[in-house]
């Protein structure tokens, strides 16, 4: 049976109750709620609320919801008939106490559960068994409140009897402990720049729709910007300009950050506003300043981290970087300044979700280049860099580390290669076209 | 996925030479192609008999660092096509021999290689 954890409660002030008896099975020990005697898990969180609740009604002994969204009430003892209980908890739930996503059902919508034990008696257990969790092979422990039980969880191979020995030991009833096997828990490796990560900043993919049916397009999100409207300023994002559906017009590209495919409403992050056309440079060519365009970030509570690329673990040069974010602090860089353009020699990084984090040396400045597949059309101006490069980099920033701190200055946004190159436009000639904004 | 280069086997000097550079999935399931640039970048390599380099069709081109993202099923195939004008990387028009000609197509993880066809250029 599927079983819904309450998870976010709070508990203020106290309810009157008429007591059908005067006894319990177990008082909790006053110093379970001494800071300096009880582990953290038994004083917060829901462990915490519910022991709260326990001594406010006695003989509550846990709840959550069923499969069939009524909510379940375990009562133990006699302390509290059932109907006071789920009338004290009806009470609790439609004042102070707070189910976060669920409306408070009436006491008679309860199902309501004999129970072994209050919670209060669970939480007292729960705290003398603490050293349980250093046993070779225990996985978790948990007061589990839709069984009325304690729980503990063992990998395959550990003697259920030594873990009986030593509840007995700790004074704790082995009937009221549940021990079932269960897979360790491994630490899961750092996200990538290809997952659903939050902030969005500099390096993660964008996935945006493809013209060619069954194909969808992967870029890079480049730095984040700010533009100025009357009385605020508005997040927005840099990506380049063929990252869009139509390089050169506004057809309102919405970028999505989700795995591949298919595209996701709900993982919609923004939508593409500014992307000025080519213009006519020659007779026979046209041309753009920089390969760039701006989307707005579409959600009000879309997180965004201002001025800042994701970090990852290492770079590569000539061969790919890591694109895993890096799990030390920071995990970011701080854009604290720009560089209009760069000059030959400099060493210059970059964070894209195909090859990572990559570092080279600038090894050609302002250059016109043509772009494979688009007779007649020249990028002005732009700069090379020797440094890994793959497809779906495109729309990375382009930077440079201040030596091995997390400041970072902004120089660009890649776009192209050309064998073990890449090509950026520098932030000068996104200026140019892209009007003002803030980057840090 | 399988790589796949068709050509005539012989062409007279001067006359462009149709390629197509097809990419299949030969597998029993459904298959991830990730491809790059923006339009997708396909590649094709005429080289002497020696292996010398000829011409490449994206000889010291830049391509977009887009990448294009599709689903093959099994037995699905994507073409492109190509007219090579019978000239090398520096415009000069080639002389009548014998070739061998390539195709290739750059993912985010490898190189995907056809094997190469010969060409006759006969005068």
């Amino acid at each position: 049976m599927k079983q819904w954890k309450l998870t976010s409660l709070a508990l203020a002030g106290a309810v009157g109750l008429t007591a059908c008896s005067d006894t319990l099975p177990t008082e909790p020990r006053a110093e379970l709620h001494d800071p300096a005697n009880a582990p953290p898990s038994v004083l917060r969180g829901l462990n915490g609320q519910f022991t709260r609740l326990a001594e406010e009604i006695p003989g509550f002994g846990g709840m959550y919801y069923g499969d069939d969204g009524k909510l379940n009430v375990f009562v133990a003892g006699n302390a509290t008939s059932p109907a006071a209980l789920t009338r004290a908890l009806e009470t609790k739930l439609r004042g102070e106490l707070l189910i976060s996503a669920k409306t408070a059902p009436a006491a008679n919508e309860m199902v309501v559960h004999q129970g072994d034990y209050d919670f209060g008696q669970l939480s007292r257990w729960y705290t003398e068994m603490w050293p349980v969790l250093g046993m070779e092979g225990v996985v978790f422990t948990d007061i589990d409140e839709a069984s009325n039980r304690l729980r503990i969880g063992v990998e395959a191979g550990v003697s259920q009897g030594e873990i009986q020995e030593a509840l007995a030991g700790f004074n704790v009833p082995v009937e009221a402990v549940n021990i079932e096997i269960t897979e360790p828990i491994v630490p899961l490796k750092g996200s990538t720049l290809r997952e659903r990560v939050q902030p969005f900043g500099g390096g993660l993919q964008l996935v945006f729709p493809n013209p060619m049916p069954g194909f969808v397009s992967l870029c890079t999100l480049g730095f984040n910007i700010l533009r100025d409207a009357p009385g605020r300023s508005v997040d927005y994002f840099v990506t380049n300009s063929h990252c869009t559906l139509n390089r050169g017009t506004v057809e309102n590209t919405p970028y999505y950050q989700q795995p591949i495919a298919p595209l996701d409403p709900k993982q919609l992050i923004g939508i593409e506003v500014v992307d000025p056309p080519f213009f006519q440079c020659s007779a026979t060519q046209v041309c753009r300043w920089s390969d760039a365009a701006i989307a707005r970030y579409e959600t009000a509570r879309t997180p965004v981290r201002f001025g800042s690329i994701y970090r990852t673990e290492f770079f590569g040069t000539s061969g790919p970087g890591s694109i895993e974010i890096g799990g030390s602090n920071p995990n970011f860089f701080s854009i604290t300044d720009e560089a209009p353009f760069p000059l030959g020699g400099e060493i210059l990084d970059k964070v894209g979700r195909t090859t990572g984090w990559t570092r080279g040396p600038v090894i050609g400045t302002c250059l016109n280049v043509g772009i494979s597949g688009l007779p007649n059309t020249v990028m002005l101006c732009q700069d090379f860099v020797l440094a890994a490069v793959g497809g779906g980099d495109s729309g990375s920033p382009v930077f440079q580390q201040a030596g091995d701190s997390k400041n970072a200055t902004l120089y660009g946004i890649l776009w192209g290669s050309g064998g073990n190159l890449y090509v950026f436009s520098a932030m000068e000639n996104i200026r140019l076209d892209l009007g003002d904004f803030r980057t840090h | 996925m399988v790589v796949e280069i068709e050509l005539p086997s012989s062409v007279r000097i001067g006359t462009p030479v149709p390629v197509t550079l097809r990419v299949r999935n030969t597998g029993t399931a459904p298959a991830e192609l990730a491809l790059t640039g923006l339009p997708i970048a396909f590649d094709i390599f005429v080289d002497r008999t020696d292996s010398t380099e000829v011409w490449s069709r994206l000889h010291g081109e830049t391509i977009s660092m887009m990448l294009q993202v599709a689903i093959l099923r099994p037995g699905e195939s994507l073409e492109f096509k190509h007219a090579w004008d019978q000239r090398d990387n520096d415009r000069q028009a080639v002389p009548a021999g014998t070739y061998s000609v390539r195709g290739s197509l750059a993912t985010p993880d490898r190189e995907l290689r056809s094997e190469p066809r010969r060409l006759v250029i006969s005068g």
